[in-house]
């Protein structure tokens, strides 16, 4: 059901069984994942101590499979992206964790080995096609600065690479479109530069923060599109994080719900769809009419907990319709309830209380 | 982009004949017969006569324009009153010197506020940061002659290292033209660095949070590219603007700087007409100084949409 090219098996993407009282240590670690994130919490520092921003997160991906994370505005799904890139902004911390990049700890690297895996094994796709582009270069100049800044190649073989990457993202006369600069090329068309850009060092994982959200409705459809193309052509990882459900429903292979910087359900795409467990996932279908929105996730009642102003207990505690004392005052903590299929709910699994 | 250059200077134009128009009737309307000014002590009726005659004053305002536009446009200033010679050569001997001085203080400039604006935009808050902004107070505040006094009194009587004023041309000894200014393009950089360090530091500031910038590290650029390749580039845009601007000031003259090391630079032509009732002069000076500054303004224009792809390609 999800999507055309969900269809392979996926044993294995969600393997290592989180214990019933399991703590964070016990991650779902995936023996051939591109990419696996352990305890990953992003703190901000103030004068009475540091403020978690996104908390103990654990997930992986296995090779050429695609991650939705999805959540409200302000659940931390940005951040979340950045850190892996060690791209935070210089207020934020990452105060604990590990990123493990096909065996290699990123958060251990200096800065000088940081920088060749950027770009290079794992890259990333942004909002904001309008502005992500320098305005003062040529998009020619900006791709072939991505493919010369990791492989050593003549400016001439850097140029017919670049040409050939603005033909897989599907510009027409990609000749002419080097030498184009940002502002002559519409917020489509700039993404795809952004998707050449990405690409051009065949990245073993591509991240994509809301990647067709600025754009118009019929574009999105074309950018998603070549998306999917792509990941099956170039077979990367891909984290796509997406305020959209039923772009989820037709890419992912595994969910991952985020609230308040907390993993509030985490699963097969197909568990995710067929068997929600978390009240906070249920209030997301909620708003997906026919399965499919392209409205943000806004229906459910409340506002998500300023950060510095989450409850004690569950951090979905101030919105649930099911809260009760013990959500308010201890944490559930995320567990397996078969198959990989984790929920952080006192009351998962929650079939006979389901609206 | 050429279509832009020309409607810019078709732009400047007229407003070069409006203000060459109000420098003309300063002297029209100043107070006092020019014809008994000229004709020095006691002159005969005759005198004055053909002193009108000479110089058309007894022309209508609007002939004596043309007839002083077409001149000026000849290279003919007319005389100064004092000495009777032509004003053209005193420009043709002042503009240099001035010229060299503004160029020496402006890549002097440049050299302190580039680097120092980089700096302080890469540590925003830092003590390099607050070095910079206290430097920049110093720049705006400190008066020129003081600093140009302070100046003389350490390197010239205290350590004797440099001429305490005076302008060696540079056609007869490079070098000691260069040191004979060296001084005053301090001076004179000091403010000028001032100001366009602090702009250097929040354009800098400005472009370093660009998505753009992200972008670029996102690909594994190094720190160095992504300040000067990515940030400084686009931060220039406007630097090169103020930078074409504050050069032009320069150009114009720099009255207090040129008086304290006495040299013979076109401030100091103004400064010396004004003391001496020159008119001619004076009205040479702020006619060329006018010139000179359309002229900067222009650039300045041509160079912003040059260093702007946007403007480039309209
Ligand atoms: N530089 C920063 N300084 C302080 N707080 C920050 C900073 N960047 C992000 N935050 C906070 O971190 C939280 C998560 O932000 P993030 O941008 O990751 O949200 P998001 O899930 O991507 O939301 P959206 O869907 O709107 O993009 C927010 O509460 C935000 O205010
Ligand atoms: S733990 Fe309680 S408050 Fe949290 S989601 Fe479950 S029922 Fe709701
Ligand atoms: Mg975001």
């Amino acid at each position: 059901m999800a999507g055309t090219f969900v269809g392979r098996p996926q044993e294995g993407v969600l393997m290592v069984e989180t214990q019933a009282s399991g703590a964070s240590s016990s991650s779902p670690l995936n023996e051939k994942a591109a990419l696996a994130v352990r305890g990953l919490t992003i703190s901000i520092p103030t004068a009475r101590g540091p403020l978690h921003l996104v908390e103990k997160l654990d997930f992986s991906i296995a090779p050429g499979k695609t991650l939705c994370i999805v959540g409200e505005s302000g659940s931390g799904k940005s951040i979340t992206a950045l850190a892996l890139m060690r791209l935070l902004h210089n207020a934020l911390d990452i105060t604990a964790g590990t990123v493990d990049l096909n065996g290699t700890e990123l958060l251990g690297l200096s800065n000088k080995e940081m920088r060749k895996v950027r770009g290079a094994g794992m890259s990333m796709i942004f909002q904001e096609p309008m502005t992500s582009l320098n305005p003062a270069y040529t998009v020619g100049n900006q791709i072939v600065e991505a493919i010369t800044t990791h492989r050593s190649l003549s400016a001439e073989a850097a140029r017919t690479e670049a040409v050939r990457l603005l033909r897989e993202v599907n510009i027409p006369a990609p000749e002419q479109r080097l030498d184009a600069y940002p502002h002559q090329l519409s917020g489509g068309m700039r993404q795809r530069v952004m998707i050449a850009l990405a690409l051009a060092n065949n990245p073993s994982v591509l991240i994509a923060d809301e990647p067709t959200t600025a754009l118009d409705v019929t574009v999105q459809a074309q950018i998603l599109e070549l998306m999917r193309n792509l990941r099956s052509r170039y077979g990367a990882s891909v984290i796509f994080i997406t305020h959209d459900l039923g772009v989820v429903r037709e890419i992912a292979d595994d969910v991952l719900v985020l609230y308040a910087g907390r993993v509030m359900e985490y699963a097969r795409a197909q568990d995710i769809f067929e068997n929600p467990q978390h009240p906070y996932t249920l209030g997301l279908f909620a708003a997906l009419p026919n399965g499919r929105s392209r409205e943000p996730l806004t229906v459910i009642p409340g506002l998500v907990p300023m950060v510095g102003q989450f409850p004690k207990g569950c951090r979905f505690s101030t919105r649930c319709a099911l809260a009760t004392e013990k959500c308010r005052m201890e944490q559930p903590l995320l567990e397996d309830f078969g198959k990989g299929h984790r929920v952080a709910c006192w009351y998962a699994p929650i079939e006979s209380t389901r609206p | 982009m050429v279509q832009f250059i020309l409607r810019r200077i078709a732009i400047a134009i007229p407003t070069l004949l409006i203000i060459s128009f109000l420098i003309f009737l300063l002297q029209v309307m100043l107070p006092g017969d020019p014809a008994l000014a000229l004709a020095g002590e006691d002159p005969s009726p005759q005198a004055i006569a053909a002193i009108r005659e000479k110089f058309q004053l007894d022309q209508p305002i609007p002939m004596r324009y043309l007839t002083w536009v077409a001149n000026v446009l000849q290279g003919d200033f007319g005389m100064s009153i004092r000495t009777g010679l032509p004003v053209r050569d005193m420009l043709i001997q002042r503009l240099p010197v001035t010229f060299q001085l503004a160029l020496m203080a402006m890549i002097l400039a440049v050299l302190i506020a580039i680097p120092g604006g980089i700096i302080a935009a890469l540590r925003p808050n830092s003590p390099l940061d607050y070095t910079v902004s206290s430097f920049t107070l110093a720049g705006v505040s400190v008066p020129n002659f003081f600093l140009g006094i302070m100046l003389i009194l350490l390197f010239s009587v205290t350590l004797g290292w440099l001429p305490s004023g005076g302008y060696v041309p540079f056609a007869s000894d490079p070098l000691g033209s260069i040191r004979s200014l060296i001084m005053p393009s301090i001076v004179l950089a000091f403010a000028t660095s001032a100001v366009l360090m602090s702009h250097t530091r929040s354009a800098m500031l400005g472009t370093l949070n660009q998505d753009y910038i992200r972008t670029a590290r996102a690909k594994g650029v190094s720190e160095p590219l992504i300040v000067i390749k990515h940030a400084l580039r686009n931060a220039l845009i406007p630097i090169i603007t103020l930078g074409t601007i504050q050069f032009g000031e320069l150009l114009g003259g720099a009255v207090l700087t040129e008086q304290v090391f006495g040299i013979p630079g076109f401030g100091k032509m103004l400064v010396d007409g004004v003391f001496s009732r020159d008119y001619s002069i004076v009205q040479a000076v702020v006619l060329v100084q006018a010139i000179i500054f359309l002229i900067v303004t222009v650039t300045a224009d041509i160079l912003y949409a040059v260093a702007n792809p946007k403007l480039r390609h309209q």
